[in-house]
């Protein structure tokens, strides 16, 4: 019955969705008329972040207002809010963006041609790799490969029905990890569930010639530099060549040119209804593709790395408290100094540090690294949330058990830690809180968590509202799961909530009837 | 038996016990007493190791206890202690918390332990609040409850720091009961209190703690009835003190009775009262004794105002020899007119005391 209705519900989307795909056929129809770039002057203006774009148009246009944006889909919102005057684009990206919001014109003066290349990892095989890289790029360029490679990823309106070719693949000289960004059509996009696009292809066909296998580490642009110079990956794709960043790496010649264009946003004629619009945002947000499946991946990999980062926390917090009750002062000292310097530093830091400099010889998983990372955050909390709640026990209770002859671990589980539980139940649930919220940099550093994966349909869909709101509403539930799981964790040990059975469990009462009785508290059994 | 040797335990600027040694019989029941900050409490946590001594030995039954190889956990067993602040293990109920040390460190089964701690509770009558947890208790009964826990484990030695002290007026005497019951089953216990009638009627034995050490020890009767020195005396009768030296040649008299004026006031002894007192000092001391004063002679007067009793007494000692009682026909019948005077030693004259 309710998969019936479901797959009612997802007919009348798609028949929505196919009903609103209509675009504007002629390309002058796109060109603004009446505006040059000197009208940006004075006006407020979008730019990606890392991509160096800011610094041609203010050259061109000294008077002009730049405001960031870390990916074109919340630029896109921005411009069609009102809220930015124009933004710049890339002329390939502007053909995939346009496809989704036709109210996207250009102007038709170029700002700049932008010339990309490839960056290469201080890894020891970097000149081995750059002059096959060279040769590579002459040999496309001068071939017609590139005509071919143009024609089929950037003039093409349909991505979706581009494929890599990923067949051919030997491997004999080994791994090439390549940093890509991971929501830039036509360049490089998940699709399908895969990497796709036109630097992929690209890395597919140069692996193929000279026997690498390629795998791909999916970035942003602000971190996708950090990444190749780190040696996470050997190479990045599609960086654009500046005096400034050629000073410090080492780069291929340039294997992609393009146009920086600005582009603004003319109100089109909304003949969607409200229900048309949300029906057509969750068909493009979840089914085409499956994408879906994506989000579901995401959800799994911020529930892993929460889960694991809370119980090995838990876990190895408590293990800490046990070590520095020994009352080793250096130790306790140099624990508390170390545990303010982490909590003192935001998270991204701290998770990029780890990533890029503590772990960047050791390929490591990047869930992993984040599970560390977690863990030991989430170690020094619990170790703070452990010495608070002993604390509140108080001292008394502590030196009556050791007069009895209880062995100071046996003090602390019996009687110090089931009462420092309940004093630091509480705030323990807003430290899982706030795990999970935190939990949702790791994009940064290439892992594809909920909030990543959001981030990644939004490249793809050119809409922020509705991923945005289901990627809330799904933390929501995420954070909802596990506070009721602590609940029903810390519930025994909240002592004062068992029942007279429990405590009086194993034990033949029958004789003390009259006694337990008369107060009152026991079921009528007795 | 407890044996304390040289037991010395220095906190950081304080020494409250300097050196104590003292055997503890089998049996005895010792009520620890002395002003605040003299180290009882130090005393009674030295003998469990709550407090860790400095140095020193303490022997239970031979076996060294501040020896580190010695198994503190069970000879800890052996010595139950029942705090000031009650202490109970605030999660559990009171059954459980009879019963916590004897499933844990004595191995009973759950049943063994519950029916011995029934037991207990009704010896302390608290068998009707078996299931209440402390916060539901008043403090009498808390204090109750961690009796029961403390004879849980049939400790040989029990401590009792100040086991009333934080109670109700109305409380006190429940739980003194119950401790007095407790003295008269042979255990051997050391009780510290501020409460003299209570230590009179349970012990047999009374520690008066001062100057770093145990300044007293002896039958309550010695103690309370009868203490030997000066600074028992103090605390026992609440006596406070004013005394005054000279040497030959003394040249100090406005200040004596100035001090002599500032001692009234601070008593509230009354100007009349103030007035005897000083007439009476001059009297004896100035007109009749120093006259006689050679070199190397010494008189000693000493104000005591005995709070209890109300009594004030000026007591005067002197080794001047070969003038008696020190007085004419005349002092005498002024100074009786003022005083009852009396010979503290019978047959010897250097001691005279005036009674006002």
């Amino acid at each position: 019955m309710k998969k019936r209705y479901v797959r009612m519900v997802l007919v009348v989307i798609v028949m929505i969705s196919s009903l609103s795909n209509v675009f504007a056929s002629e390309e002058s129809d796109y060109v603004v008329k009446d505006l040059t770039l000197d009208d940006l002057n004075g006006k407020v203006v979008g730019v990606q972040t890392g991509c160096l774009y800011e610094t041609h148009l203010l050259k061109r246009c000294p008077d002009v207002n730049i405001e960031f944006f870390a990916d074109p889909s919340t630029m896109i919102l921005a411009l069609k809010q009102g809220k930015l005057f124009a933004m710049l684009t890339e002329s390939n990206s502007y053909l995939c963006e346009r496809r989704f919001h036709p109210g996207l014109k250009y102007i038709e003066e170029v700002l700049e041609k932008i010339d990309c290349a490839v960056m290469f990892s201080p890894s020891g095989r970097q000149e081995k790799l750059r002059e096959e890289m060279n040769a590579f790029i002459a040999e496309y360029i001068n071939s017609g490969e590139r005509e071919d490679m143009e024609d089929y990823w950037l003039d093409n309106s349909d991505l979706d029905s581009c494929v890599v070719d990923r067949s051919g693949i030997t491997g004999e000289n080994g791994k090439l990890v390549v940093a890509v960004e991971s929501g830039y059509e036509p360049f490089s996009f998940v699709s399908k569930g895969e990497v796709s696009g036109f630097d992929v292809d690209f890395v597919y066909r140069f692996a193929r010639k000279y026997g690498y296998s390629p795998e791909f580490y999916l970035t942003t642009f602000d971190a996708l530099s950090a990444a190749v110079a780190s040696g996470k990956a050997d190479l990045g794709m599609n960086v654009v060549l500046s005096d400034e960043r050629s000073d410090g790496a080492i780069f291929s010649d340039p294997y992609n040119t393009y146009n920086l264009i600005a582009t603004v946003y003319e109100k089109s004629e909304n003949k969607e209804s409200f229900f048309e619009k949300t029906g057509n945002s969750f068909y493009k947000t979840f089914v085409k593709e499956s994408r879906y499946e994506l989000f579901l991946y995401g959800m799994y990999v911020t529930l892993i790395i929460c889960i694991l980062s809370i119980v090995i926390g838990t876990v190895a917090g408590l293990l800490l408290y046990l070590l520095l009750r020994e009352r080793i002062k250096a130790l306790t000292r140099f624990t508390e100094l170390f545990g303010w310097v982490i909590h003192a530093m935001p998270t991204v830091l701290f998770l990029m540090i780890l990533s890029y400099v503590v772990f960047a010889s050791a390929k490591l998983n990047g869930i992993i690294v984040s599970v560390i990372g977690f863990s030991v955050l989430f170690c020094f909390t619990m170790y703070d949330l452990i010495v608070s709640g002993v604390k509140a026990v108080g001292k008394g209770q502590y030196e009556a058990a050791r007069a009895q002859g209880f062995t100071d671990k046996s003090t602390f589980f019996l009687i110090q830690n089931p009462q420092a539980i309940s004093h630091f139940l509480p705030a323990y649930k807003g430290e899982v809180i706030s795990i999970i919220k935190d939990s949702s940099i790791v994009g940064y550093i290439a892992v594809m968590d909920l909030t990543k994966i959001s981030d990644i349909v939004r490249s793809r869909t050119y809409e922020a509202f509705f991923p945005l709101i289901t990627t809330a509403l799904i933390y929501f539930l995420i954070m909802a799961l596990l506070i009721f799981a602590v609940n029903k964790v810390g519930l025994p040990f909240d002592k004062t909530k068992r029942k007279t059975k429990k405590i009086l469990k194993g034990i033949d009462v029958s004789k003390y009837g009259d006694y337990l009785e008369k107060i009152g508290k026991l079921p009528s059994i007795f | 038996m407890i044996e304390i040797i040289h037991l010395k335990k220095e906190f950081q600027g304080v020494v409250p016990l300097k050196d104590v040694s003292v055997k503890i019989n089998d049996g005895d029941v010792i009520s620890v007493i002395g002003p605040s900050g003299t180290g009882k409490s130090t005393l009674l946590r030295c003998i469990n190791r709550l407090t860790e001594a400095t140095s020193g030995k303490i022997l239970i039954d031979g076996i060294d206890i501040l020896d580190n190889n010695s198994d503190i956990n069970s000879l800890r067993r052996k010595i139950g202690m029942v705090f000031q602040s009650f202490n109970l293990y605030e999660h559990l109920t009171a059954v459980e918390n009879v019963m916590l040390a004897q499933t844990k460190l004595l191995g009973k089964s759950r049943q063994e332990a519950f029916d011995k701690s029934m037991e207990l509770l009704k010896s302390v009558g608290m068998i009707d609040h078996a299931l209440y947890y402390p916060s539901e208790l008043s403090g009498g009964q808390k204090q109750r409850v961690a009796i029961a826990r403390t004879l849980s484990t049939d400790p040989e030695i029990i401590l009792f720091d100040e086991p009333t002290s934080a109670l109700d007026p109305l409380m006190v005497s429940e739980v003194e009961n119950i401790i007095e019951k407790l003295s008269k089953q042979g255990r051997t216990m050391m009780i510290v209190t501020h409460s003299m009638n209570f230590a009179k009627k349970i012990s047999n034995r009374v520690f008066y703690l001062d100057e770093g050490g145990i300044y007293e020890d002896g039958t309550p009767e010695q103690i309370f009835e009868n203490p030997k020195r000066q600074k028992t005396r103090n605390y026992i009768f609440r006596l406070s003190n004013l005394e005054i030296v000279m040497e030959y040649g003394f040249s100090g008299l406005s200040q004596a009775m100035q001090s002599i004026s500032e001692f009234g006031e601070k008593h509230k002894l009354g100007q009349r009262a103030i007035f005897r007192l000083q007439l009476v000092f001059e009297e004896y001391c100035v007109a009749c004794l120093m006259p006689e004063q050679r070199q190397g002679e010494t008189i000693i007067a000493r104000i005591s105002y005995r709070e209890e009793k109300d009594s004030l007494t000026l007591n005067v000692r002197h080794n001047i020899k070969g003038i008696g009682k020190g007085m004419n026909d005349l002092s005498e019948k002024i100074l009786s007119s003022y005083a009852k005077i009396r010979n503290e030693n019978g047959t010897d004259d250097h001691e005279i005391c005036f009674e006002l």
